[in-house]
C-alpha cells in the first residue's frame, strides 16, 4: 500500500470527538425514557391484539330444558357464538359529570385529579347457529344456519396512556406547542397520570425462562446436581411450568453419581429419566442414550448413565412408563387406561410447554430433555462449570408493557367470563343476547387504574400481589424524575442475607449503573439503567425460523441424532429447533441480516463456540446496547457519516440510519460475551499499527462508543467520577436526589404536593459531556461557589461548613418551598354533600382552635395572605343529619371539616385552583409557599457525596480572603478529604478555577485522557499557583494565614434537608388515647423518645429514681386503688371518701393507693377480661 | 485394556444388534467365558475385553474435551504471531489457557491448519 493510500484511509476514521456527535444523535432520537416508551407503545399496538386474539370467542347453548312430551333431538337447536375482533384506541379523553367528552391533555389531567386514559373499544359479532330440519345429503347431518350480528366499536373500557407514548396527545409535538400546552418540553414522559399523581412502573427483573440452568448442591443435599428450565410458551399466556432432572448421590456414597430423576408437573414423585424417555415413545436403551450422549465414544458420559439404565430396567414399554407415571399423577383411583390418557397429557401439555403443546412434539421434547440431562452430566463430569445466577444475560426486565400486558389479561380473561355468564342466563331464560350490556367497561377501566394507582400488581384480591411495582413519579429535581423512569428492581425479599445477588456483577457492564443503587436494605437489589442501555420489546421468533429453514438448517425431526455430535444446535428463544454444520458462515449471515435490518435489530445472536451452540433470542426483557461494529480492525462507520450526522438539516441523517447502514449495531448481555469489543477507537487503530510480529493481538468485533456511558443518570452528573472513591460516587448518586434546583420548567402552573425550587440555579463550570443530555444545564440543581479548604475559627468541625453570611443575604442557595393541599365537596349519599364555606361557630360542630377569619365567603383563601401554625385555609363542612343524637343541641346543623395548614408549617397562599373533578363535584387545590433562606444547621453537599451542614455563618469581613479580595462562599474541613479519598472533588475544584479564568466549560467526563498535570499547566498559565493554593488572610485579624489555602469554584448542591422542618421540642403535649403515653413525631407534637439504649445507660448508672421519672412520671403515671383482701382493683369514689370491694359487709375492706404507668393498668384490665386475675399483693 | 480410543477412562457401553437394548456382563458357565447378554431377548456375544467395571478415583477431564473444538473463530481469543504450527509452519495460532494435570498450560490452534498444541510444541 502506498502512503498516500494509508492517508486517505487514515483520515477516514473517526475520532473520540465524532463519537460524541453519535451520542448526541443517540439521545436526540431515543432520549431517556425509550425503554418505557417503547415498552407501552408495543404493548398498544400489537400485545392488546394479541390478548384478545388469544381468547377471541366462544359458543354457548341453551342448558337443555326438560319439557314433557317432546323428545329432544338436534333440531331446531340453537348455538350462540360470541366473537371479539379488532380493538381501537382512541386519544386520551375526559368524560364530564353531564356527559360531554373532550380531549385531556396532561396539564389538565395533573391539576383536576383526572386519570390520562383513553376509551377502548371492539368490534364484537354474534352468530346464531340454527340446526334446521335437512340433512345435508354428503355429509349426513343436519344443515346449520349461521346468522351474524355485527356489534362494531363497543366500548369496552379505558386505558391508562403513558405520557409521550404513541397514543399520548403530547405525541409529535413542538417544543413550542408543547410550551403552550403547559407542559416542559425537557419532560420526557414514560409515566402515567392516576387521579392527578404522576406514577412511574418500575422495571421488574427476573430469571429468563426456557433457559437450562445447572447448578451443584451442597452436601446436606441428597443430590450431586441439578439442571433446571422453567418453561413458558412464547406467547406467555400461562404461567413457567418447571421441569428439573437431578443427580442423586449413589446410595451410601458421598461423592459418587447415581442415578437421573426428572421431577415433571403435576406429579408428586420423581421419575427415573429412563422411564419419562420411555413414556416419550423412546424405548431402547441405544435410542435414548442417543438423545443423551451425542459421542458415543464419550465412554466417561455413557458410564455416568449406567445406574439409571439399570434402575429402569423393570420397565420396557411406552405403556407402562405411562401408567408408572400416571399412578404418581394427582388423579387417584381410576383405570388403568385412564391412568395412561392421564400421563400422555400431562407430557403433551405441562412438560416443557415452551417445546410444544401439540400433539407430535414427543422427539422434540425428548431431545431438548435429553439435553437438559447432556448439560448435566457435562458439568457432573467436570467439563463445565456450573451457571451463573446472576449474570445479567440471564435475567429479563419485567417493563410496563409486559406488566399491563399480564393485567390486561387478567382483566379481559374476566370480561370475556363475565359476557359469557351473562349470555348464557339471557340464552337460558329465553331472552335475546344484549352484547352492548354484557360488556362492563368498568372492569377494565378500575382494574387498571386501583394497579397502577395502588402498585399492587394482580387482579384485587389474587394470590400472587407484588407491591411497590408502581410508584410515585419523584419530582426533587430533574434528574431524581429521569432516574427514577429508568430505575430497576429485583424482587428478592430484602431481608435475604445472600450478597451474592446484590454484587455488581462482570456482565453488568454498560447495562446498569456501577455507582447508583441506594444504601441499606435495598443496596444492589434496586439498579439504574446505563444511559445507552435500552430494553428489547420482543418480537415473533416466526419470521426468524423462516430464515434458518431457507439458511439449510437441519429440522430436529428429520435428523438422526448420530449427525449432533459434529453440528452445531440451534435455539431460538431457548426452544432446540435444529442443528447446523457450518455455524460460522450462519452466524454471519444472520449478523448481516440483522444489520441489514431484515431481522429485527433486537434480535440477540449468541454463538457458543465451546458448547457447539447458537442461540438465537426474540424475546422481550433483554437489555441491550448500541456499539460500533468493527469488521477487520476497522470501524465501519467512516468520517461521512459523521459529516452526514453534522448536516442533519440537509440530509436528513439520524441515529436510526446508522443503525440501518449497519455502523452500529444493539447487542444483549448475552451475545456481549462472544463478541470482542475495543474499549476506545485508539486501542482498534493501536491493534493495526502495532501489529509487529511476536506481539498478541485480537481481532476486534465491536468498539464501545464511549465507555463513560456505562453510568447512569445520577452517576453521570459527577465530574471525574473515575478520580473518586467508588462509594462515594454512590453517595452522591443517592444525594443528587436529593438536591434542590428547577425540576421541570412548568413548575409554576403545577400543584405539588411538595415541591422544592432554587433561586438562581446555576450550570455547573465543570460538566460531562452526558449532562448535555440530561438537560442539566438547562435545569440545574446547584450553584458555582468559591470554596476554600482550611480549618478556620473551628466551626466546620465533623463535616459542617462555614458559609458566608453576605454572600446568603446575596440570594446564595436561597430556595422556595411549595406545599399543596387539595379537597373536594365529597357526596354523602345521594342527596347530601359537604359544602366549601366559611364555617361559623354557630351553626358548625366541632370547629378546630385555629383562626377561620383568613376565609373568604366561599371558604377559600385569598393569594398573598400570610399564613402559619393552625390557620385554616380551606373551609368546608358536612351536614349532620337532622335527627343525629351526636348533636350536643338542635342548633349545630353541620359539622366542620376543614383543612388546616401544618403546626410548623408558614407560608404566604401562592395559588388557589377551583375546579371540578370528574364526578363534577367541586375540587379545590391550594398551594402555598415558603421562602427558605440558608442557615445554620441546612444541608448541602458536593458532588463527591460530600455532605455537610451550615455549622457557622460569617459575613464578608470575617471571612478569610486573598490577595485579590476573593473571599470564598463555603469553608470545608480539611478533614474531610483524606479518608474519604474524593480526589475528583478537588480536581473540580482545580478545573473550576481555570474554567472561571479562562470563560470555558471545564471537561470532566470520566474516562478521557485529561490529567491533573495538564489542567495545573492552564491554571499556571492563567497566572495561579498550579496547584491551586493562594496565600490568605484572616478576616477577623488580618493576619497572613501560615498555611496556602486551597481555593477555587466548586459546584454545591442545596439538600432538601432544613432545619425548619426539623426542629422540635416538647414540655408538655398531646398522649395518645389507648397508653396514654406521649404521641410520637414532630407533626403531633410529640415528645422525645426515650428508648431501650437510653434506658440501658441509666439502669449502667444505678440512677433509679431518674429511670423512674422518665419511664413513668414523665409519661404515663397513674393512680388506682387496690383492694388488700382481694388484690384487685377496688372502686374508689374520692369525693365520698367511699372504697368497695370484696361485697363482704363483714368484713371492712382495707384499700391501698399505688401509682402506676397507665399501660400497666391496662394490662390488668385486658387480663381481667380475659378472666385471668392479677392480684396486686400490698 | 487401552484399545485404539484415546479416551481410557471408561468401559464401553454395548448394545443388542436386534433390540438396542444394553448388554450386560454374564459369565458362560460351560465355556468358562466372560459374555455379553440382552436381557430383552436371546442375543449373546463373547467378550472383547476383559474389564467389565472400572471406577477412576480421580480425573482430570476437562483437557480432553474442551478443546477439541475448532476455535478459530472465535474473536473473543487473542492470536500469537510468535509461534510456529508444528505440521505447518504457518506464524500466527489462537491461543488460551486451561488448567491442567501439570498446572496451567497454553493450547494453540494454528489459524491456517487448525492443528493444535499444548505449550512447548508437544501436539494433542
Amino acid at each position: 500500500m502506498s502512503e498516500e493510500n494509508v492517508a486517505v484511509e487514515e483520515e477516514e476514521e473517526i475520532g473520540q470527538e465524532d463519537a460524541w456527535t453519535v451520542i448526541s444523535s443517540f439521545f436526540e432520537e431515543k432520549g431517556l425514557a425509550r425503554q418505557q416508551l417503547d415498552s407501552f407503545n408495543e404493548f398498544i399496538q400489537h400485545t392488546m391484539q394479541e390478548i384478545v386474539d388469544e381468547m377471541s370467542d366462544f359458543t354457548i347453548e341453551p342448558e337443555e330444558q326438560h319439557m314433557p312430551g317432546e323428545e329432544a333431538d338436534g333440531k331446531g337447536k340453537k348455538k350462540y357464538k360470541v366473537e371479539f375482533k379488532q380493538i381501537y384506541l382512541s386519544k386520551p379523553m375526559v368524560t364530564e359529570a353531564d356527559g360531554m367528552t373532550s380531549t385531556l391533555f396532561p396539564k389538565e389531567a395533573r391539576l383536576r385529579n383526572l386519570t390520562y386514559s383513553a376509551p377502548l373499544y371492539i368490534d364484537m359479532a354474534k352468530s346464531t347457529i340454527t340446526t334446521t330440519d335437512e340433512i345435508d345429503a354428503t355429509t349426513g347431518k343436519y344443515i346449520e344456519t349461521i346468522d351474524t350480528e355485527e356489534y362494531p366499536k363497543v366500548f369496552f373500557g379505558k386505558v391508562p396512556i403513558m405520557l409521550r407514548s404513541q397514543y399520548c396527545s403530547l405525541h409529535d409535538h413542538t417544543d413550542k406547542e408543547l410550551t403552550e400546552l403547559g407542559e416542559c418540553p425537557y419532560d420526557e414522559g414514560g409515566y402515567f397520570i392516576i387521579n392527578g399523581s404522576e406514577k412511574v412502573l418500575i422495571a421488574q427483573e427476573k430469571m429468563s425462562t426456557n433457559h437450562v440452568y445447572v447448578f451443584e448442591k451442597r452436601q446436606p443435599s441428597k443430590y450431586m446436581w441439578v439442571a433446571e428450565c422453567r418453561s413458558s410458551p412464547e406467547s406467555g399466556a400461562r404461567a413457567a411450568s418447571s421441569c428439573m432432572a437431578r443427580l442423586c448421590h449413589a446410595p451410601g456414597t458421598k461423592d459418587e453419581a447415581g442415578v437421573i430423576s426428572v421431577t415433571i408437573p403435576y406429579i408428586r414423585t420423581e421419575i427415573p429419566l429412563f422411564v419419562v424417555f420411555r413414556a416419550l415413545g423412546f424405548v431402547a436403551d441405544k435410542d435414548i442414550l442417543e438423545h443423551l450422549v451425542y459421542d458415543f465414544e464419550d465412554h466417561e458420559m455413557m458410564q455416568l448413565l449406567r445406574n439409571s439404565i439399570e434402575e429402569a430396567q423393570v420397565i420396557q414399554s411406552q405403556d407402562v412408563a405411562l401408567d408408572f407415571i400416571g399412578k404418581r399423577g394427582s388423579a387417584v383411583g381410576v383405570t388403568r387406561p385412564k391412568r395412561i390418557q392421564y400421563a400422555r397429557e400431562i407430557l403433551q401439555k405441562e412438560l416443557l410447554p415452551h417445546v410444544g403443546v401439540n400433539e407430535g412434539c414427543e422427539t422434540k421434547k425428548a431431545y431438548f430433555l435429553g439435553y437438559i440431562v447432556n448439560r448435566l452430566l457435562l458439568c457432573a463430569l467436570g467439563r463445565k462449570k456450573e451457571d451463573d445466577r446472576d449474570h445479567f444475560g440471564n435475567k429479563r426486565m419485567d417493563l410496563s408493557g409486559p406488566l399491563i400486558a399480564m393485567l390486561f389479561r387478567q382483566l379481559f380473561r374476566k370480561v370475556t367470563k363475565d359476557v359469557r355468564l351473562y349470555s348464557q342466563r339471557c340464552i337460558d331464560s329465553g331472552k335475546d343476547i344484549q352484547l352492548t350490556l354484557a360488556v362492563k367497561a368498568k372492569t377494565i377501566t378500575s382494574g387498571l387504574k386501583y394497579s397502577l394507582a395502588t402498585g399492587n400488581w394482580g387482579a384485587q384480591g389474587a394470590q400472587d400481589i407484588r407491591a411497590g411495582v408502581s410508584q410515585v413519579l419523584n419530582r426533587l429535581s430533574f434528574s431524581s424524575t429521569l432516574s427514577h423512569l429508568r430505575r430497576l428492581n429485583s424482587p428478592i425479599g430484602r431481608e435475604g442475607k445472600l450478597a451474592k445477588p446484590r454484587q455488581l456483577h462482570n456482565s453488568h457492564w454498560g447495562m446498569v449503573c456501577p455507582a447508583e443503587t441506594p444504601e441499606g436494605q435495598a443496596v444492589g437489589l434496586v439498579k439504574n439503567l446505563s444511559l445507552m442501555c435500552l430494553v428489547s420489546v420482543g418480537s415473533p421468533s416466526a419470521p426468524l425460523l423462516e430464515f434458518l429453514e431457507e439458511w439449510s438448517m437441519e429440522n430436529l425431526e428429520e435428523i438422526s441424532p448420530s449427525v449432533i455430535v459434529n453440528a452445531t444446535k440451534i435455539f431460538v428463544n431457548g426452544v432446540w429447533v435444529g442443528v447446523h454444520r457450518e455455524p460460522a458462515q450462519l452466524v454471519q449471515t444472520l449478523r448481516n441480516l440483522r444489520r441489514k435490518l431484515d431481522i429485527t435489530i433486537e434480535v440477540g445472536v449468541v454463538h457458543d463456540i465451546a458448547l457447539r451452540e447458537l442461540r438465537l433470542y426474540t424475546d422481550y426483557g433483554r437489555c441491550i446496547r448500541p456499539l460500533f461494529i468493527v469488521e477487520d480492525n476497522h470501524l465501519v462507520i467512516k468520517k461521512k457519516d459523521i459529516q452526514m450526522l453534522y448536516e442533519k438539516e440537509i440530509t436528513g441523517y439520524t441515529w436510526n440510519d446508522l443503525v440501518a447502514t449497519g455502523c452500529i449495531e444493539y447487542v444483549d448481555t448475552e451475545e456481549e460475551e462472544t463478541t470482542m469489543i475495543a474499549m476506545t477507537i485508539d486501542e482498534l487503530v493501536g491493534q493495526r499499527i502495532n501489529a509487529e510480529p511476536g506481539g498478541v493481538k485480537h481481532m476486534y468485533t465491536h468498539c464501545e462508543i464511549h465507555p463513560s456511558m456505562i453510568l447512569g443518570i445520577c452517576a453521570s452528573i459527577i465530574p471525574f467520577p473515575d478520580h473518586n472513591q467508588s462509594p462515594r460516587n454512590t453517595y452522591q448518586s443517592a444525594m443528587g436526589k436529593q438536591a434542590m434546583g428547577m425540576y421541570v420548567t412548568n413548575f409554576q402552573i403545577r400543584m405539588d404536593t411538595l415541591a422544592y425550587v432554587l433561586f438562581y440555579p446555576q450550570k455547573p463550570l465543570v460538566t460531562t459531556r452526558a449532562m448535555e443530555h440530561l438537560h442539566f444545564r438547562e435545569l440545574p440543581a446547584g450553584v458555582n461557589v468559591v470554596v476554600g479548604i482550611m480549618c478556620y475559627t473551628g466551626y466546620n468541625q465533623e463535616d459542617s461548613v462555614i458559609m458566608n453570611q453576605s454572600s446568603i443575604d446575596r440570594g446564595l442557595f436561597r430556595s422556595i418551598f411549595y406545599r399543596s393541599f387539595k379537597d373536594e365537596e365529597k357526596k354523602q349519599g345521594s342527596l347530601t354533600k359537604e359544602e366549601l364555606e366559611r364555617p361559623s361557630r354557630d351553626t358548625t360542630l366541632g370547629m378546630r382552635h385555629g383562626t377561620y377569619d383568613k376565609l373568604d365567603d366561599d371558604g377559600l383563601i385569598c393569594p398573598g395572605t400570610r399564613v402559619s401554625g393552625e390557620d385554616i385555609i380551606i373551609g368546608k363542612t358536612s351536614p349532620l343529619p337532622e335527627d343525629d343524637p351526636s348533636a350536643v343541641s338542635k342548633r349545630f346543623t353541620k359539622r366542620d371539616c376543614s383543612t388546616g395548614m401544618k403546626n410548623s408549617e408558614t407560608g404566604i397562599i401562592d395559588q388557589v385552583l377551583l375546579t371540578t373533578n370528574d364526578q363534577g363535584l367541586r375540587f379545590v387545590k391550594i398551594r402555598v409557599r415558603s421562602c427558605r433562606t440558608p442557615q445554620v444547621g441546612d444541608k448541602f453537599s458536593s458532588r463527591h457525596g460530600q455532605k455537610g451542614t451550615i455549622g457557622m455563618t460569617y459575613t464578608q469581613e470575617d471571612m478569610p480572603f486573598t490577595c485579590e479580595g476573593i473571599v470564598p462562599d463555603i469553608i470545608v474541613n480539611p478533614h474531610a478529604i483524606p479518608s474519604r479519598m474524593t480526589i475528583g472533588q478537588l480536581v473540580e475544584c482545580l478545573m473550576g478555577k481555570v474554567a472561571a479564568m479562562m470563560g470555558k466549560e471545564g471537561d470532566a467526563t470520566p474516562f478521557t485522557p485529561v490529567t491533573v498535570e495538564s489542567i495545573s499547566d492552564m491554571l499556571h498559565m492563567c497566572g495561579y499557583q498550579k496547584r491551586g493554593n493562594e496565600v490568605m488572610y484572616n478576616g477577623h485579624t488580618g493576619r497572613k494565614l501560615e498555611a496556602k489555602i486551597f481555593l477555587g469554584p466548586t459546584y454545591y448542591q442545596r439538600l432538601k434537608h432544613m432545619v425548619d422542618d426539623k426542629i422540635h421540642s416538647r414540655g408538655r403535649g398531646p398522649v395518645q388515647i389507648l397508653t396514654r403515653q406521649p404521641m410520637e413525631g414532630r407533626s403531633r407534637d410529640g415528645g422525645l423518645r426515650f428508648g431501650e439504649m437510653e434506658r440501658d445507660c441509666i439502669i449502667s448508672h444505678g440512677a433509679a429514681a431518674f429511670l423512674k421519672e422518665r419511664l413513668m412520671d414523665q409519661s404515663d403515671a397513674y393512680r388506682i386503688h387496690v383492694c388488700e383482701t382481694c388484690g384487685l382493683i377496688a372502686v374508689a369514689n374520692l369525693k365520698n371518701q367511699t372504697f368497695e370491694c370484696c361485697k363482704n359487709p363483714s368484713e371492712r375492706t382495707k384499700v391501698v393507693q399505688v401509682m402506676m404507668p397507665y399501660a400497666c393498668k391496662l394490662l390488668f384490665q385486658e387480663l381481667m377480661s380475659m378472666a385471668v386475675a392479677p392480684r396486686l399483693v400490698t | 485394556m487401552r484399545g485404539a480410543n484415546s479416551r481410557p477412562c471408561a468401559v464401553k457401553l454395548r448394545f443388542c444388534p436386534n433390540s438396542n437394548d444394553l448388554l450386560y456382563p454374564k459369565e458362560d458357565r460351560d465355556r468358562k467365558k466372560l459374555i455379553y447378554a440382552c436381557r430383552n431377548c436371546e442375543y449373546k456375544v463373547d467378550a472383547i475385553d476383559h474389564c467389565v467395571y472400572r471406577h477412576s478415583i480421580h480425573h482430570t477431564s476437562a483437557e480432553t474435551t474442551t478443546i477439541i473444538q475448532d476455535v478459530r473463530s472465535d474473536p473473543t481469543l487473542p492470536r500469537s504471531s510468535e509461534v510456529h504450527c508444528p505440521s505447518c509452519d504457518h506464524g500466527e495460532a489462537v491461543f488460551f489457557s486451561l488448567t491442567t494435570s501439570e498446572g496451567m498450560s497454553l493450547f494453540f490452534q494454528c489459524v491456517a491448519c487448525a492443528g493444535k498444541w499444548k505449550d512447548e510444541g508437544s501436539a494433542i
